[in-house]
């Protein structure tokens, strides 16, 4: 009985506290466009827009004042019409000279075109104090339709900081595209959920151990009856953990479907090459039908395009990529689709232009000595 | 009309397989289903070892030929075969009372078996290839071998076997994709990758019945299921690398090899043999792995087989030439043509011994910390912490238990020891690139000796209470 009232005070207490919680909310009038969006508006106190690039960037003024000693919580209410897209919200303090990564925390969003709230704790990031001035939201990654109903900061109390751990244990791991060596897994509090398993399986055994220490004296009898008992909980996490993994394999299995599902083969290979690149796999194409067959050639992109090297080789094939440094190839490819190039790789020295393929990219071809 | 092909292109390293599981194995003492997927396995081998030494001899790697060529090579075992009635039954008798005895939660667990396989072969065929590691080697090898209709020995293009840094790594898995482009008369990325899902359904029909072996049905359904509860073997299942089949051959290997200690027929042990070969002529990962089979089989005829020296000795050099059937001419190759097949490997001299001791803790922790935290393996390193735990206070370790659990500790050991020693996997186990590909080869032989320790008949620990 005692316990019961201790009970029900601390839950009486604890709603008091968070009913009486502080929040602030960043007025939908505050947002304005920065970069990627088209038709931003408000109807009904709802932002609604159109990404147009992998990078949409909404704003706020720099007269916002949010206290972010105290309201260490954020929630946003939106919808999209992509599935599972990470957003990411920037912010700026007094005195910071503009945004950056390290002023910012991403927030993965759910299945599409339903309204999902996302409480995320910001004080994991140790740059989240003082005074912030200004928001820079990306509400997801790709191009598509969102509609946002609100933003707002939070004090934490113990229901928001639940929320935020359950939220987190079943945000959606993916394995990363186009790498193969880990996947992420469920975690609470930043930590893996095997360390909270494995703490509950000795918790348990220690408590059966006891339980049985007391009743029964003969050690024997006691591990007779308590090792079937750990393994079967070992089972009963494993069975419940693969439960939740089995959710993340099932929504990866709908991702890929509304990413590649009905598309055929060919269009399938433009989207597994880049999502927003996907040009890229219809420049290749057409460089394969310009190029004579079994020419050499290289690539030229910008810096950090690792993978449309990889993809080009791939795809081309027998058009081969010269593979050795003092090779000097019949045909140089340029695909430069957000014109980062400059100086003597736009037009490689001793190539002239062969044949431009389309806005991103073209190909040069070698006339005479280098 | 795709997909007709494409079954037959899958379809006929079963033929194959079969062919030479029969000619191996007189006795019925297989399922099955464990016969088809033993075929597939080892039919994959055999057809990627012949399209290899066919491309060796510059013999074009062509659908007719390459059919042409598996008929000359079966044509005198299938006589055999048909003259001594040696085909292995794949009857389906007593199939209609066992389907009718399944109890509901049998069919719960057949059901949660049945989803992941789905999920697998979804998720591999509803996208073409995209890993890097994959269009970097053995797709991109695949693909050369279709259009070159070979090898691509002519490495003035400096794309001799393939463009990538991998040459030395052996050709089982791209040979078997270009056979597929080869039936299928195109390349097509997206449809080849219904060889990892079915390496996956292989992988679980064999771990089944080897535990029904040990176990009864139920335990074996759930033995199976949480095989398949293992996120990252589920992942590689569906994509087109080749860490899970190295796992499917290593595991099928080993366990035919404890099949041979428990029942002492040759034809078992064979399998073994030729699933240990096919291993390392998957991937170079496999030769480490196949040495505790060796080790094994070593231990076993010294110490505990009480027959005559002589037999053996030539059971020991049997195992080690069914190994050496696949591994010894591709080793030739890579000799013959070794300055155009990078092989970037320093052996440590003896100073270099001791400078890599400090790596020791590292490893540890590295191998900690994916075991049991970030690797996405469920729970099964901590059940085989426990279950081993379990099993030193209950003193009951069957020598079978001993033999599995030597092979995934002589994995550790053998993968710890490359990272200590190399230059240049060294960094790969910092940058966490393939630590947990190197666990999915033994990670079956993991789930395997948890479920064994547990739920083996006469000595099942969640019996132990009654």
């Amino acid at each position: 009985m005692k316990n019961a009232l201790l009970f029900l005070s601390i839950l009486f207490f604890s709603v008091v506290i968070s009913f009486g919680s502080f929040c602030e909310e960043v007025a939908v009038r505050e947002w304005f466009p920065y970069s990627g969006i088209e038709g931003l508006s408000s109807v009904d106190n709802v932002l609604t827009m159109r990404s147009v690039s992998p990078i949409p960037l909404l704003t706020t003024r720099d007269n916002i004042f949010i206290n972010a000693s105290r309201l260490k919580v954020l929630e946003i209410r939106l919808r999209s019409n992509k599935s599972y897209m990470t957003g990411r919200m920037f912010f700026r303090r007094i005195g910071d000279p503009g945004f950056n990564y390290n002023n910012s925390f991403d927030f993965q969003t759910g299945l599409s075109n339903i309204y999902h709230r996302y409480i995320i704790d910001l004080g994991r990031n140790p740059n989240w104090f003082g005074t912030v001035t200004q928001l820079m939201l990306s509400p997801i990654n790709d191009k598509g339709s969102v509609e946002i109903a609100s933003v707002s900061f939070m004090e934490p109390n113990i229901f928001i900081m639940t929320s935020v751990f359950w939220q987190e244990f079943l945000a959606f791991e993916r394995p990363i595209p186009r790498t193969i060596n880990v996947i992420f897994g469920p975690k609470i509090n930043g930590v893996a959920i095997n360390v909270y398993i494995y703490y509950s399986i000795l918790f348990l055994s220690l408590l059966y151990l006891i339980f049985f220490s007391i009743k029964l004296k003969n050690i024997k009898a006691i591990l007779n009856i308590i090792i079937p008992r750990i393994i079967v909980i070992c089972f009963v996490f494993w069975i419940l953990l693969d439960a939740r993994i089995l959710v993340d394999q099932i929504r990866f299995a709908i991702l890929n479907y509304q990413i590649f599902g009905g598309n055929n083969f060919e269009e399938k290979q433009a989207l597994s090459t880049f999502q927003y690149y996907r040009d890229f796999y219809y420049f290749l194409k057409i460089c394969k039908q310009k190029l004579p067959e079994r020419a050499l050639y290289s690539l030229v992109v910008p810096d950090g395009y690792i993978y449309f090297d990889i993809k080009a080789r791939y795809y081309l094939y027998p058009i081969c990529e010269i593979r050795a440094s003092d090779e000097t190839p019949d045909y140089v490819i340029v695909y430069d689709p957000q014109k980062l190039l400059k100086g003597k790789d736009v037009v490689p020295k001793g190539y002239k232009i062969y044949t431009k393929c389309n806005e991103a990219g073209y190909i040069v071809k070698r006339s005479g000595s280098i | 009309m795709f997909l007709k092909l494409l079954f037959s292109a899958i379809f006929f390293p079963i033929i194959v397989g079969y062919l030479t599981v029969s000619i191996i194995s007189k006795d019925d003492d297989l399922y099955p289903l464990e016969i088809l997927a033993l075929s597939y396995g080892i039919g994959v081998g055999i057809i990627s070892f012949i399209m290899f030494i066919m491309g060796v001899f510059l013999v074009p790697l062509k659908v007719s030929y390459i059919l042409l060529t598996c008929s000359a090579v079966f044509a005198f075992p299938i006589i055999i075969c048909i003259k001594n009635k040696r085909f292995l039954g794949l009857g389906i008798k007593g199939f209609k009372d066992k389907v009718a005895s399944i109890k509901w939660h049998e069919l719960l667990m057949l059901s949660m078996i049945s989803i992941r396989i789905l999920i697998s072969y979804f998720q591999a065929l509803i996208k073409p290839v995209q890993e890097i590691d994959s269009i970097t080697y053995r797709m991109m090898e695949a693909k050369i071998f279709f259009i070159e209709h070979g090898l691509s020995l002519n490495q003035a293009q400096g794309y001799f076997i393939g463009p990538a840094a991998q040459k030395h790594y052996p050709l089982n898995i791209s040979l078997f994709s270009s056979w597929i482009y080869s039936a299928l008369g195109t390349w097509n990325d997206l449809l080849v990758k219904i060889i990892f899902p079915t390496f996956l359904l292989a992988m679980a029909i064999i771990f089944y019945y080897s535990m029904r072996r040990i176990a009864n049905r139920p335990a074996s359904l759930f033995s199976t299921y949480l095989l398949l509860t293992l996120p990252f073997l589920m992942y590689h299942s569906s994509i087109s690398y080749i860490d899970a089949v190295v796992g499917f051959y290593f595991f099928s290997s080993f366990v035919f090899l404890l099949l041979f200690i428990r029942t002492g027929k040759i034809s078992h042990l064979i399998l073994s043999a030729l699933l240990a070969g096919i291993c390392t002529w998957t991937k170079n990962e496999g030769l480490p792995l196949i040495l505790s089979d060796l080790i094994v089989l070593f231990y076993y005829l010294a110490y505990m087989n009480k027959d005559e020296s002589a037999r053996k000795i030539r059971i020991f050099i049997q195992y080690c030439a069914g190994i050496l059937l696949f591994i010894a001419p591709w080793s030739v190759f890579r000799y013959i043509f070794r300055d155009k097949i990078i092989v970037p490997e320093e052996i440590p001299n003896f100073r270099h011994l001791f400078e890599c001791f400090y790596r020791i803790p590292v490893i540890f922790e590295f191998f900690y910390r994916k075991a049991l935290l970030y690797g996405n393996w469920n729970i099964a390193w901590f059940l085989l912490i426990i279950v081993i735990v379990i099993s030193l206070i209950r003193k009951r370790f069957h020598l079978e238990n001993i033999f599995v659990l030597f092979a995934i500790v002589f994995g550790l050991v053998s993968f710890g020891s490359v990272y200590c020693l190399s230059k240049n996997s060294w960094p790969y186990l910092l940058d966490g690139t393939v630590q947990n590909r190197n666990f999915l080869t033994f990670m079956p032989l993991v789930v395997y000796f948890t479920c064994i320790s547990v739920f083996r008949k006469n000595d099942n620990i969640l019996e132990s209470s009654k």
